[in-house]
């Protein structure tokens, strides 16, 4: 990590953003399958 | 010199081609066609327009600029405008454009009178008032992109900087006028390309040069405040307020007219998480240009005034050819914000005006396409004129005030309405109540440009629910056909 809290901040935001969508995504098209 | 022509040429040639290809699209009888593409974006245009369409001359001139006075603060907070986005697009699109398409809306003006409005007197007074309000909104936020426009072209071309300016409102109301949100939708996607590559480029050079580790650690030499602020300049005194960016974008991203637009104009059959999975690597990448201003920051470069940090840092520090195309795709950023905000003051003054002065009365589709594309070609000499006598301002503070006002403007009637349905006086009383807080707490308090409008949201909702049950006993709310 780095020594700023904005820019931690920045990529533990990035990351949560991959997941969220990709979490979503799986679940959207297990829905779309039932 | 000639070069930057060359690649100018080009690459306005290539959006004019692609404006008149969408010609037939916005041309056919249905207004639809030039209002809403024809109902025809599928998961690529819907990604590809959403995406360059939210990241604007903001977030390659503003934001570095902002980052470069503020440092990583700006870098965080503008990040957030990729989720908000995409949770838009995830969670809310379908529930709009679904109900929207059931009822026939060409505008989200005319989405608030369908859901609102028992008879057509409330009809004309919602319609007319948020698209009122709408034009007169878009008209602040266009005079920054102009100014965006002109900064960038005139450095670039060597132009004077009212010419620049001028010669890119042409190009961008000529193939606006010729092919509607079709034609902004298509140049939008090649747009975002360019400025996906272009962030690619910049960071590839950025990261070759330095570290972020040692980015950081020069910037808090010049002061520690910049990488670890005790609060979060220029968002809010207080921490949380750069996360504050996330729900202010998101609620923009829902309810902005020349955003939420585009929910209207995707396909029944486009699926929204394919348009999320698409969105999700742009947004990652254009997230990044803000890294700009922190590196011509750190460099110890000083500046007349923050703006300036993207041009300084292309003439600085990129090879002549490659800055060149940069600034190319920066137009193209700047340009598929303002073609959109063009499009939706022209929808709100060529449909949602009219209909509110006319009502009912009917226009042939070829008038209606004439008064749609006319308006157009108005508005956008209307944003050039205004730009010449507006006095001089940040890029960022136009764009808050603009889009941050109409979100709060819209947020009862468009967001709440889609989940809990109020009636036309909440409605009435909502948009009115959010307009005033907003501009109000914008130009007379310190609470800052994301704030303002939060708190001016909270007033909207509380008012569009207050005075809808208050007065449900004499005007009910709308029952769904």
């Amino acid at each position: 990590m780095f020594e700023s809290w904005t820019v931690n901040a920045f990529i533990i935001s990035n990351i949560l953003t991959i997941l969220l969508v990709l979490i979503t995504y799986f679940i959207y098209a297990a829905k779309d399958k039932k | 010199m000639v070069m930057n022509w060359i690649i100018l040429i080009v690459g306005m040639g290539l959006l004019v081609f692609l404006g008149f290809k969408a010609n037939k699209i916005a041309s056919s009888e249905d207004e639809a066609g030039f209002l809403l593409g024809g109902r025809s974006f599928g998961p690529v245009v819907a990604a590809g327009t959403l995406m360059a369409t939210g990241f604007s001359g903001w977030g390659f001139v503003g934001s570095p600029g902002a980052a470069y006075a503020f440092g990583p603060t700006e870098l965080l907070a503008n990040f957030f405008f990729a989720p908000a986005i995409l949770i838009a697009i995830l969670f809310f699109s379908n529930f709009m454009r679904r109900r929207a398409l059931k009822l026939g809306s060409l505008t989200l003006p005319e989405y608030i009178a369908q859901q609102h409005a028992a008879n057509e007197g409330w009809s004309r007074v919602l319609q007319g008032l948020a698209g009122l309000i709408t034009v007169v909104m878009m008209l602040t936020f266009i005079i920054g992109q102009v100014k965006a426009l002109g900064s960038v072209a005139s450095e670039w071309l060597h132009l004077p900087f009212n010419i620049g300016a001028f010669l890119m409102i042409v190009i961008i109301i000529a193939y606006t006028t010729a092919g509607g949100l079709a034609a902004v939708a298509w140049t939008d996607v090649v747009m975002v390309v360019g400025m996906a590559f272009a962030a690619l480029v910049i960071m590839f050079q950025i990261f070759s040069d330095t570290s972020m580790g040692d980015m950081i650690a020069k910037l808090g030499a010049i002061d520690p405040e910049l990488v670890n602020p005790k609060g979060a300049q220029p968002y809010g005194g207080f921490k949380l307020a750069a996360f504050l960016t996330l729900p202010w974008a998101f609620l923009w991203a829902a309810v902005v007219p020349y955003m939420g637009i585009r929910f209207l104009g995707m396909k029944e059959t486009t699926k929204e998480r394919d348009t999320a999975l698409i969105s999700l690597p742009l947004g990652l990448v254009l997230s990044l240009v803000p890294i700009v201003g922190m590196y011509v920051r750190a460099k110890g470069i000083e500046l007349p005034e923050p703006d300036h940090a993207m041009a300084t840092y292309l003439k600085t520090y990129m090879p002549a050819l490659l800055a060149g195309l940069i600034s190319l795709f920066i137009l193209f950023a700047m340009g598929s914000t303002a073609d959109s905000i063009l499009h939706t003051m022209a929808s709100a003054t060529g449909h949602d005006l009219r209909k509110a002065v006319f009502g009912d009365k009917q226009f042939s589709g070829k008038t209606k396409l004439l008064i749609n594309r006319s308006t157009v070609i108005v508005m956008g000499l209307l944003g050039f004129i205004l730009y010449i006598l507006s006095p001089p301002f940040f890029i960022n503070f136009m764009a808050y005030l603009g889009a941050g006002t109409l979100q709060a403007t819209l947020i009862g009637p468009i967001f709440v309405s889609t989940f809990w349905k109020g009636n036309s006086p909440g409605a009435l009383a909502s948009m009115i109540g959010g307009f005033l807080t907003c501009t109000i707490l914008l130009f007379t308090t310190k609470l800052g440009w994301v704030v303002s409008p939060l708190v001016a949201d909270a007033v909207a909702v509380f008012l569009y629910f207050a005075v809808s049950l208050a007065t449900f006993k004499y005007i009910p709310r709308l029952q769904d056909q």
